[in-house]
């Protein structure tokens, strides 16, 4: 397999997702790349991918390149910096010229990646923070139950949690030592919590693990709310912490309620329930409680749902957690005020390609360079802010030559030189430059300035005696004889015959 | 440290609890009965009677004589369920001033909180005689499906009974707090309590002394005073009419006895296969002729009498179950009317396991309030409940349409907000109207509270945005408040609740309740010291004529008897009055004479 296999990827830093469109009945997926399937969340990004895919890079490349190639996986490029999939051979020797394209194509590679942003990645989705239980889609939901067991994937490292807790989180020693009832602990707790509410996800706020099932969340919640129930504080004074406390546990109650509202989430770790019929009525047990109950044939042949428990539905119900927390990463980063500006960039950048498409050069310059203010380290943004600029700058500055040549045909003289001269700042020609220099001269206006444009149309075309003629005069009007005489002396090397040239040096030497 | 007790104010009975020692304790009253009839009646000399005395005489004192006040309370006099209770108690219910319904009682017009307010000042009293100290805060229970004004009214009840309701708390959750104190219980819980009047089912996570309410629903419409209305008046009453063509609702007395029959019947039926009805002179037919009524109900009878009513709380369970969502471990009856086989039945049935017997079905509640009341007072909590809303909540949109905010069991504290948008062009202002209920048309629900917001731009239709934010605190007292969000112009209401009392007819009420308590307590102690003298009387008496004996003849004798038989006569005035201050003279002038006696006698004889 050639890298050009994977240059359809993109870079390690896109994202795949699936193709909501896609039909999935439609196609045979082996269990790898099923499983590479059921990873894609839109959020995590190829490398990620590979690196939770338990198999070798190449392979899990190679898997998902078949997933793109028959239209399930769509690849969403990266908005920030971008690296090339660049593989190694396998180790199997490869002799160079068995794959004579291979190198040309890697040049290709070279030159579209970097340069790459023509297509304008679309804008990150937005997803709903609260009270929904992370933007978990139901299909997907559903999707993953019918798979059954999905396997496991090893756990996000965790930074928010157990000792790790406060990190380096700086308490305001004051407020540490106000008085009232609260312990050193609770004080702690509060100050951390009020302080990083914007920060932390529901997991984090109750200070459990982001694989926490639905007995494990509850417990939290309940030690969360032997922590901060106002009714703990009943006969206790709370002084300045007793509205913090109050908005903790209130953002804690609506935690909870996402938790419990999560329908499918509750099913999955717990199994549906019903009222025993009142025939047999026998007594119903959870899942999960009295495994010998639920072993025996006979039983299960009573209970069809109790086998399907065992079977199925729990290990769904894992591969849905680890989702579960993956979103919550998505909506962490989602929510990172630092992505909101790569977000609009985004945004900016697609206005300014648009524009400039349109050809309206100067406001797409103006988009870009907005876009490049909010993620300045974006390499693509720089670049193509730099090559729109360039067609803005010549445009605006053949309008502004235009406005001065009107003003010059009036003799508004002064407005004419001006606007000729922002027009040089923006798009410095040579016959721009001259021209306004001429006129200085004949006007003698700033002649310090008029030799400085002289003397960049000359350095532009330093064969054109013209050019060198005017910068001669120029210098000899403002004194600087020596200078003249060097540049009529080169002028006259180009051109010997030249007589204005001769007169210049004899007038020069007088 | 200060006591807090707990309070079921009942239906048809009441219950107060106490935790001593660390052990929830319900208190007897004067009677020895755990539970105090919910009855208040004021008799022919204007006495107040509560209780046991106040049952017994309804049958004779029948129009005033209220029961079930609680049905009334907080309820609006148009609403359906006072329509109901007019047509079948024997009492006067008036429209009050707010809309709301009162009780005339002789020529008074009794406030429905007032009533209740009786109520609990007895449950008060029985709690006072039992620590000996003065008693301020309770714990009163309510239903869970109570609404805000009933909570409302429920509150203002105690406050006119002078005491500090700490916490309204609902009945089945208390049940439950009683079932998990002090013991390791990590289950779910499903509280099936019907009562008197109220039917409530509340799903219930026990884990850790954490008590976490799952789901609540119920009916606060729906109880044992409707199954004795079943027998009453689709049973008896029916029957008797078509064999003598006379209607016994015409007859208030004849009604009253018909109501004690029926509930002593349905008693009976708990446990035996049929009951008798037995009720001579039931009415009388003009002239010296009166009519009997002798039946004998038996339990299919009652059964299919009520089939429907048991159904119904049946449906109510499934919908609870669901929206709880878990699988229930344990399922606890609360309230009398958890006795009658056929509710156990189907309750069984439904669940698919055996209720738990382990709870006792008329005091658990009262039990579970004084815990919740001892768990507050406590530096490290032993307990803690966390409950949700009962009701949904929200405000009314356009199309006379209820836009639910909070919805029905979510746990307090919480706040949530949402944004609307002006439906008219150049709407400058919008009217909150905020709701409590479960029906998709505002008019079908509670009305809490209105506030209008003014100011707004004027602009096309859609344009202008109102963010609304709902917000109840841990005393589930709502506060909802309306900003423009391009002004940032802000309106806000705390909902208050109101029972249709006013705060100036709540102070007057609690003076006069305190006056009455004053009234009360002296009586109180006069009885004691009348007691005291009438004994030290009866003691002087018994040695008199030994004394008079011994003494007969000396010189100083014959001065001590004279003095001592004016001490007697005297005493004996001082305990047929009612002077307090006479009664204390005499109470020691007796003692003194009495010790003289005892001294002769020891000396003498």
């Amino acid at each position: 397999m050639s890298e050009e296999e994977f240059s359809k990827l993109g870079a390690w830093e896109d994202r795949p997702r699936r193709n909501p469109t896609a039909d999935l009945t439609a196609v045979q997926l082996d269990s790898r790349r099923a499983f590479l399937f059921t990873r894609l969340d839109g959020v995590a990004s190829i490398s990620d991918i590979c690196a939770i895919s338990g198999m070798t890079e190449r392979d899990a490349l190679k898997a998902l390149a078949s997933l793109v190639e028959v239209g399930l996986v769509q690849i969403t490029p990266a908005t920030g910096r971008r690296t090339a999939i660049a593989v190694l051979a396998p180790v199997a020797p490869v002799a160079p010229a068995a794959e004579p394209d291979g190198v040309g194509d890697e040049d290709d590679e070279e030159d579209e990646l970097p340069s790459g942003p023509a297509e304008p990645a679309p804008v990150m989705e937005r997803v709903d923070f609260l009270p929904d239980f992370n933007g978990v889609d139901r299909a997907d939901v559903h999707w993953l139950r019918s798979k059954g067991d999905l396997g496991h994937v090893p756990g996000i490292p965790w930074q928010r949690l157990g000792a790790e807790r406060y990190g380096r989180f700086e308490f305001d020693r004051r407020a540490l030592l106000r008085h009232c009832d609260l312990t050193v602990a609770q004080r702690r707790e509060v100050l951390f919590l009020d302080a990083n509410a914007g920060q932390l996800d529901h997991f984090e706020y109750f200070n459990m693990e982001p694989t926490a099932d639905r007995t494990e969340w509850r417990r939290a919640y309940f030690r969360f709310s032997r922590q901060f129930h106002p009714d703990t504080f009943f006969r206790k004074d709370t002084g300045e912490f007793g509205p913090l406390i109050e908005a903790i546990y209130r953002r804690g109650t609506r935690i909870h309620d996402a938790f419990s509202a999560d329908q499918e989430l509750r099913i999955a770790t717990c199994g549906p329930w019903r009222p025993a019929t009142p025939r047999t009525g026998r007594r119903w047990r959870r899942p999960g409680s009295g495994s010998s109950r639920r072993s025996g044939p006979s039983r299960s042949g009573a209970r069809p749902s109790a086998s399907r428990i065992a079977s199925g539905w729990r290990p769904a119900a894992r591969a849905l957690r680890e989702r579960l927390a993956s979103n919550v990463r998505a909506r962490r980063e989602v929510h990172n005020p630092a992505n909101e500006r790569v977000e609009r960039a985004q945004r900016f950048y697609e206005d300014g390609m648009q524009q400039y498409r349109d050809e309206k050069f100067i406001e797409a310059a103006a988009s870009l360079q907005l876009a490049m203010t909010y993620d300045p380290r974006n390499e693509a943004y720089r670049q193509a802010h730099e090559k729109v600029s360039e067609r803005a700058h010549a445009i605006k500055a053949d309008q502004l030559w235009k406005f001065g040549y009107m003003q010059e045909s009036v003799a508004r003289i002064d407005e004419a030189i001006d606007s000729y001269l922002e027009a040089v700042k923006l798009s410095p020609r040579p016959n721009y430059c001259v021209h306004v220099a001429e006129l200085m001269l004949s006007m003698d206006r700033d002649l310090h300035r008029a030799a400085e444009l002289a003397r960049i149309a000359s350095d532009a075309d330093p064969r054109n005696v013209e050019y060198l003629l005017l910068l001669g005069k120029i210098y000899e009007r403002v004194g600087l004889a020596v200078k003249a005489a060097a540049v009529l002396e080169r002028a006259q090397k180009l051109a010997p015959k030249d007589e204005r040239i001769k007169k210049a040096q004899k007038g020069l030497k007088r | 440290m200060e006591r807090i007790i707990g309070i079921d104010l009942g239906t048809t009975n009441s219950c107060v609890a106490i935790v001593e020692g660390g052990t929830p304790v319900v208190l007897a009253n004067k009677g020895g009965y755990k539970t105090t009839p919910s009855v208040v009646a004021i008799s022919e000399n204007g006495k107040r009677l509560v209780g046991h005395i106040a049952k017994r005489q309804a049958v004779t004192n029948a129009a005033n004589t209220v029961y079930a006040a609680k049905r009334l309370m907080g309820r609006r006099w148009d609403s359906p369920a006072v329509r109901t209770m007019i047509e079948t108690v024997p009492y006067t219910i008036v429209k009050g001033q707010g809309e709301d319904c009162r009780i005339k009682l002789r020529d008074r017009i009794y406030s429905v909180p007032e009533i209740s307010s009786i109520i609990l000042q007895e449950m008060r009293l029985v709690a006072e005689e039992y620590t000996g100290e003065k008693i301020e805060k309770a714990v009163i229970t309510v239903p869970a499906y109570f609404n805000d004004s009933q909570r409302q009214a429920t509150k203002d009840a105690g406050r006119i009974a002078g005491l500090d309701v700490v916490r309204i708390i609902n009945e089945p959750t208390a049940a439950a707090l009683a079932y998990g104190y002090g013991r390791e219980v990590d289950k779910t819980v499903a509280v099936y309590d019907l009562g008197g009047g109220t039917f409530d089912i509340s799903i219930l996570r026990i884990a850790d002394g954490v008590f976490e309410v799952l789901a609540t629903a119920g009916d606060t419409f729906l109880g044992g005073e409707d199954f004795d209305g079943r027998i009453i008046m689709d049973w008896l009453v029916l029957e008797f009419a078509r064999e003598n063509q006379i209607d016994l609702r015409k007859d208030k007395m004849a009604l009253q006895r018909l109501r004690d029959a029926a509930e002593k019947a349905k008693c009976e039926l708990s446990t035996a296969r049929e009951a008798e009805i037995n009720l001579p002179f039931i009415i009388s037919t003009g002239g010296a002729d009166a009519l009997h009524l002798q039946k004998t109900l038996t339990r299919e009878k009652l059964e299919e009498l009520t089939v429907d009513l048991v159904e119904r709380t049946i449906k109510i369970c499934k919908k609870t179950v669901e929206e709880a969502g878990e699988p229930v471990d344990e399922v606890l009856l609360v309230g009398g009317m958890t006795r009658m086989p056929l509710v156990q039945r189907r309750v069984r049935e439904f669940f698919g396991r055996q209720p738990g017997k382990n709870v006792h079905p008329d005091e658990v509640v009262a039990l579970g309030a004084a815990i919740q009341g001892s768990a507050l007072m406590q530096d490290q909590q032993q307990v803690l409940l966390l409950d949700v809303t009962p009701m949904s909540l929200g405000i009314m949109i356009v199309g006379g349409l209820f836009s639910i905010l909070i919805h029905a069991n979510t746990t307090v504290p919480t706040s949530k907000s949402h944004i609307f948008t002006t439906v008219r062009d150049n709407q400058t202002s919008v009217k909150i109207l905020v709701l409590q209920g479960e029906h998709e048309q505002a008019s079908k629900n509670d009305l809490l509270g209105e506030f209008i917001l003014t100011g707004l731009r004027a602009a096309p239709a859609g344009e202008v945005e109102i963010e609304v934010a709902f917000d109840i605190n841990a005393d589930g007292i709502v506060s909802v408040s309306a900003r423009d969000l391009e002004t940032g112009q802000e309106q806000a209401i705390t909902v208050t609740a109101t029972s249709g009392l006013s705060e100036d007819e709540i102070k007057k009420m609690m003076a006069e309740n305190q006056e009455y308590l004053v009234d009360v307590r002296t009586n109180e102690a006069l009885e004691r010291k009348r007691l005291d003298a009438r004994r030290a009387y009866a003691e002087v008496e018994r040695i008199f004529p030994r004394v008079r004996d011994l003494l007969a003849g000396s010189d100083f004798g014959d001065d001590a008897i004279r003095k001592a038989e004016g001490v007697l006569s005297r005493a004996k005035k001082a305990i047929d009055g009612t002077d307090m201050e006479a009664l204390q003279t005499a109470s020691e002038a007796l003692g003194r004479t009495l010790n003289m006696f005892k001294g002769v006698v020891e000396k003498i004889g």
